[in-house]
């Protein structure tokens, strides 16, 4: 069983990622902050952890992932953000999705990533804005 | 006859002429056998007296008839050479009779004594002498010793009782005492002294001079009469009753009280008593009147001498303070006899003369030898001038002491003549002037001194690079410094009473004339400038100060000017003048009270109101009747400006908006102190500059940012959209998949619940942006901002309660009327209530206030929350920034909130530190008040 955890501060947001997870089968674990995340990724060992990027928090999204990976240097990441911006350079080890995204699109990412295939999603990341 | 008979008729005859008595006592028998002359001796005749023993016996005195009849016994039993006795015997007459018998035994032819034969002597007269002898010697001895004492003793009392104890001592009487008469009612008689024997006799006899019973004694009697009085048998004298019992038992017999005399009056008495009676004979009291007379002198001699000594004392005193003045002041005094030349000097011309006091007699020589050498002609000129003819002598002259100083000597004299004109002698003072002369001395070379100085300070005067001048009460100039002088020209001989007005401008000299009058007038220190002319013509400005010199009445004497070139400084002044009016800034300085002092072209001319009309207003009191005007809350607020940087001594910094019929222009003023030399602000200059065209360069830059920051404010709103619509996408997925699988609804409901919210947010997100993009004035109406702030905190109250933080909402009493569109401040307010309420603690406080100034409204939102530090405070107002994060915040509270309130013409500010909470500060002009009503008019 595949373990998932999630960062997400926003509490709605966090909660139908975890349920909508939970029904695909993925074990899921969920964190609102930063450190959160760090103390749950020491004790469940995620295989993947989906981070949201816009924390409002002592570390950025991508800070936290790249925090994440050293930990758990076999941990796959898959950032989730609502900016327009282009994916960041240095992650493409990670998954990488724009809101809003159909649910199923974050699944196909986790099990991309899983699989080494660190493409995104199409059309996230390269879409500007007209 | 023959040679016996012949022999026995001699005899007879001798015996006749001597008065010798004769007895034959025949013992057998016991009759006696006395010749004529025995008889004759005791006054009898022949048949008179019978030969009967016991007649005899009889006759002789009782005191001696035991010893006389003792001593026939004891010379009958042992016979011897002779028999002989003396003893008293009865004369016819009664009185007493001093016998001297002398007799031998006859003896019968058996040795037995058959006859006693004997002569009679009358020795009453011989006895007599005797006695009075005795007593006359021992007077005489009292009065020797007393008078011997009297050179003993210290005073009058020791000399009384020293006459008392030698009456008695060397007298041999019983006692002494001497009275003395008082003069008071009961005319007593005070002991004042007493020797002898007195069980208590003086004290309580009670002897008065008063013709009573206790003054009928003899010491009242001798008193009174001032004669001796004598009680010879005081057993029997019946004046000595009040006495006798007392007088017997101390053992008196007989007593004498003789008077003490001077200048024949009667002060007291001197009474004796003594053990026997009548013991006070003719020459004895003489004697002893003597003796009262010379204790009377002696009492008189003590007191004379006593008050002789005290004279002398006082004399000595007198003359021993004289001697202390004259040694104090080196006086002494001095006496020249001219026959002799010899001179008398008292001691402290010797000491002057450095020699003991007394030391040696002087002669006219001595002195004239310790006289200077070349003072001595001087002096022997002196006293020539005084014997021959003034009478006066006064001379200085130095004297050499015998350790070589020299003392200087002032001496004043007089010469006195005899009755023939001729000069006898020469008498005066003199002192030792020596410190005198060298304290003037010392006095001179001060002056000297300070003349020298003077020269001294003068050189300076004239030296300094100052004009230094001198005026008299009247003006008219008593000294001029050498500058003073050479700058106008003049020589220095001019310098006194040159008229320095001829120097001065003409333009300024009705202003330097009033200005002096006034300082004359008022006695005050002043400052005037003026221009004076130079040597060459040129005029040069200077500024006068000139302060009044007081006698010390307080009247003033003299004026000191000092006059500084200030014609560079002047040029300065005109220079910057000239420049600061032909500045295009507004240029104005104010003084302490806020009144124009100045005011510059510029503003005159932005105003079209002359400069004059400012002087001493206060700003904004001008009336301005024409456009172009300022801002009435920029005016106010420039005013309060104004005041505060005197208060604070900090200059400030305020924009103001000024409306011409054409044009509105901003000018940023600089308030910027000036202190006076204590560094007190003394005036505050005013320097607007026009920065209308700065500020529309700014605002066009603004513009060009703005334009330039829309890819990144789409961005924000790409995110801010994307967020919750991605959460919506994602809630409605999950809700269906709940509700396809069959899972409990209430599951689906939250999701729904949570994809409604989001949508709301995206629309209040759209919304807002669209107010943003549009940023034209919405429509506004006269409101009250205390009512816009009560429905704004009703809105966020349900907020509050929830977060568990209390408000507290005070509002100004009076309504704050406002031109704006209520719904909109409402909604500002409101967000920045939120975002206070959002900051604080649970359990915390958030203030609503409101405020009345003069032209504003004021709403204070005040939290004690995490606060914000500057960085975050430098962001605060950008779009799309909020710390609220998923509690629903849009990102574009405070921004659109600061696009209402400017909108409105208002201010926000915001102040914060962290951990200490956040002050949002909202400005809103009030609306000017309905024309007649009081209070906030326009300027």
């Amino acid at each position: 069983m595949i373990k998932v955890l999630i960062v997400d501060d926003q509490t709605g947001y966090r909660r139908a990622l975890a349920v909508w997870l939970g029904e695909r089968g993925f074990l899921v674990e969920v964190a609102a902050s930063a450190d959160a995340a760090l103390e749950a990724a020491r004790v469940f060992r995620p295989d993947v952890a989906v981070v949201d990027q816009a924390l409002k928090d002592r570390m950025h999204g991508s800070e936290l992932s790249a925090a994440l990976r050293t930990l758990l240097p076999c941990c796959a990441t898959v950032a989730i953000s609502g900016c327009l911006v282009a994916r960041p350079p240095g992650s493409e080890r990670a998954g990488w999705l724009s809101k809003p995204f159909e649910p199923d699109d974050l699944v196909s990412a986790i099990r991309d990533v899983l699989r080494g295939d660190d493409a995104g999603v199409p059309g996230a990341g390269t879409e500007q804005l007209g | 006859m023959n040679n016996f008979q012949r022999s026995e008729t001699v005899l007879r005859m001798a015996i006749r002429a001597a008065k010798i008595g004769l007895w034959d006592w025949d013992l057998s028998t016991n009759r006696v056998v006395y010749s004529t002359e025995w008889k004759h001796q005791l006054g009898y005749e022949d048949h008179e007296i019978s030969g009967e023993f016991s007649e005899w016996e009889s006759r002789v005195h009782p005191e001696d008839l035991l010893r006389v009849t003792k001593g026939l016994r004891t010379y009958l039993a042992v016979p011897s050479d002779g028999y002989e006795v003396e003893f008293r015997i009865r004369h016819r007459d009664g009185s007493w009779r001093w016998i001297l018998a002398q007799a031998s035994v006859m003896a019968d032819e058996h040795g037995r004594a058959r006859h006693m034969v004997g002569s009679h002597v009358d020795i009453t007269e011989q006895k007599r002498m005797e006695t009075e002898l005795r007593h006359v010697n021992r007077a005489l001895r009292l009065v020797s010793n007393c008078n011997k004492s009297l050179t003993r003793v210290s005073d009058e009392a020791a000399w009384l009782n020293e006459v008392c104890r030698t009456a008695v001592e060397v007298g041999g009487y019983r006692m002494a005492w001497v009275g003395h008469a008082e003069q008071d009612e009961g005319k007593s008689v005070r002991p004042l002294a007493q020797a002898g024997f007195n069980p208590g006799y003086i004290e309580s006899a009670e002897v008065t001079w008063a013709d009573d019973r206790h003054g009928g004694g003899p010491g009242g009697r001798a008193i009174r009469t001032g004669r001796p009085s004598i009680a010879r048998n005081i057993t029997a004298d019946p004046t000595f009753s009040p006495w006798r019992a007392a007088a017997v038992r101390a053992g008196y017999k007989s007593s004498i009280s003789l008077p003490l005399q001077e200048s024949g009056r009667t002060f007291g008495i001197l009474s004796i008593y003594a053990a026997e009676p009548d013991a006070f004979d003719t020459r004895e009291v003489q004697i002893l009147s003597e003796l009262a007379a010379d204790l009377a002198f002696g009492r008189t001699f003590l007191r004379t001498r006593d008050e002789r000594d005290r004279a002398m004392q006082a004399l000595e005193e007198s003359r021993r303070k004289l001697e202390e003045a004259q040694r104090i002041a080196h006086v002494g005094h001095w006496e020249r006899d001219l026959e002799t030349e010899q001179i008398a000097w008292s001691d402290e011309l010797y000491r002057i003369c450095g020699l003991r006091a007394q030391e040696r007699p002087l002669r006219r020589a001595d002195l004239l030898e310790m006289i200077h050498p070349e003072d001595r002609q001087k002096w022997a000129r002196s006293c020539y001038e005084a014997i021959s003819g003034t009478g006066e002598y006064d001379v200085d002259y130095r004297l050499v002491r015998p350790d070589g100083t020299i003392r200087v000597v002032r001496s004043h004299g007089a010469v006195t003549r005899d009755r023939t004109g001729r000069a006898r002698r020469m008498f005066g003072i003199a002192q030792d002037v020596t410190e005198q002369r060298e304290a003037r001395a010392a006095l001179e070379r001060a002056l000297d001194e300070i003349k020298t100085s003077e020269d001294r300070l003068r050189v300076i005067i004239d030296t300094i690079p100052a004009m230094i001048s001198s005026n008299l009460p009247d003006g008219s100039v008593d000294f001029a410094n050498r500058r003073w002088m050479e700058f106008v020209g003049r020589p220095m001989e001019e310098r006194q009473g040159w008229g320095w007005e001829r120097g001065i401008h003409p333009d300024d000299l009705p202003g330097v004339i009033e200005r002096w009058r006034a300082a004359t007038a008022t006695g005050e220190s002043v400052e005037i400038e003026s221009r004076i002319r130079r040597a060459d013509g040129e005029y040069r400005w200077f500024l006068h100060r000139s302060v009044p010199l007081r006698d010390e009445e307080g009247t003033v004497i003299r004026w000191y000017s000092a006059s500084t070139d200030i014609e560079d400084r002047r040029r300065a002044e005109q220079t910057l003048l000239a420049l600061t009016e032909n500045s295009p800034d507004l240029i104005a300085r104010f003084d302490r009270n806020g009144r124009y002092q100045y005011v510059n072209a510029a503003i005159e001319k932005i105003t079209t109101v002359p400069a004059r009309e400012y002087l001493g207003k206060r700003l904004g009191d001008v009336t301005e009747t024409q456009r172009p005007r300022a801002r009435v809350h920029d005016l106010v607020d420039l005013r309060r400006a104004i005041d505060h940087v005197f208060v604070s001594g900090e200059g400030a910094e305020r924009e103001i908006n000024i409306s011409a019929p054409d044009t509105e222009r901003i000018f940023n003023v600089r308030l910027v102190p000036e202190r006076d030399d204590a560094g007190r602000v003394a005036s505050v200059l005013h320097i607007g500059r026009d920065v209308t065209d700065q500020r529309r360069a700014e605002r066009e830059l603004q513009r060009a940012e703005r334009l330039a920051s829309v890819g990144n404010f789409a961005a924000g709103i790409a995110h801010e959209i994307n967020n919750p619509v991605g959460s919506i996408l994602l809630s409605a997925r999950t809700a269906l998949a709940v509700l396809r699988d069959g899972k409990p609804t209430t599951m689906a409901e939250e999701f729904l619940e949570s994809i409604a919210s989001d949508a709301k947010r995206c629309g209040a997100i759209v919304k807002n942006v669209l107010r943003l993009a549009r940023q034209e004035t919405s429509e506004r109406s006269p409101s009250d901002l205390n009512g816009v702030v009560t429905s704004a905190r009703d809105h966020v109250h349900w907020y509050a309660d929830q977060s568990g933080v209390a408000m507290r909402t005070e509002l100004d009493p009076s309504p704050l009327p406002v031109m704006a569109n209520a719904l909109e401040v409402e909604q500002a307010i409101a967000n920045l209530l939120r975002n206070a309420i959002e900051a604080s603690e649970r359990g915390g406080a958030v203030v609503l206030r409101t405020e009345m100034s003069d032209t504003a409204g004021t709403v204070t939102i005040a939290d004690s929350g995490r606060g914000m530090d500057q960085a975050q405070l430098d962001r605060a107002f950008d779009p799309f920034v909020s710390s609220r994060g998923d509690k629903g915040g849009t990102g574009l509270g405070l921004t659109l909130t600061l696009a209402i309130i400017s909108g409105h013409g208002g201010k926000l500010d915001i102040a914060s530190v962290p951990g200490r909470g956040t002050t949002a500060i909202v400005t809103v002009p009030l609306l000017p008040e309905a024309p007649g009503s009081a209070g906030r008019s326009t300027p």
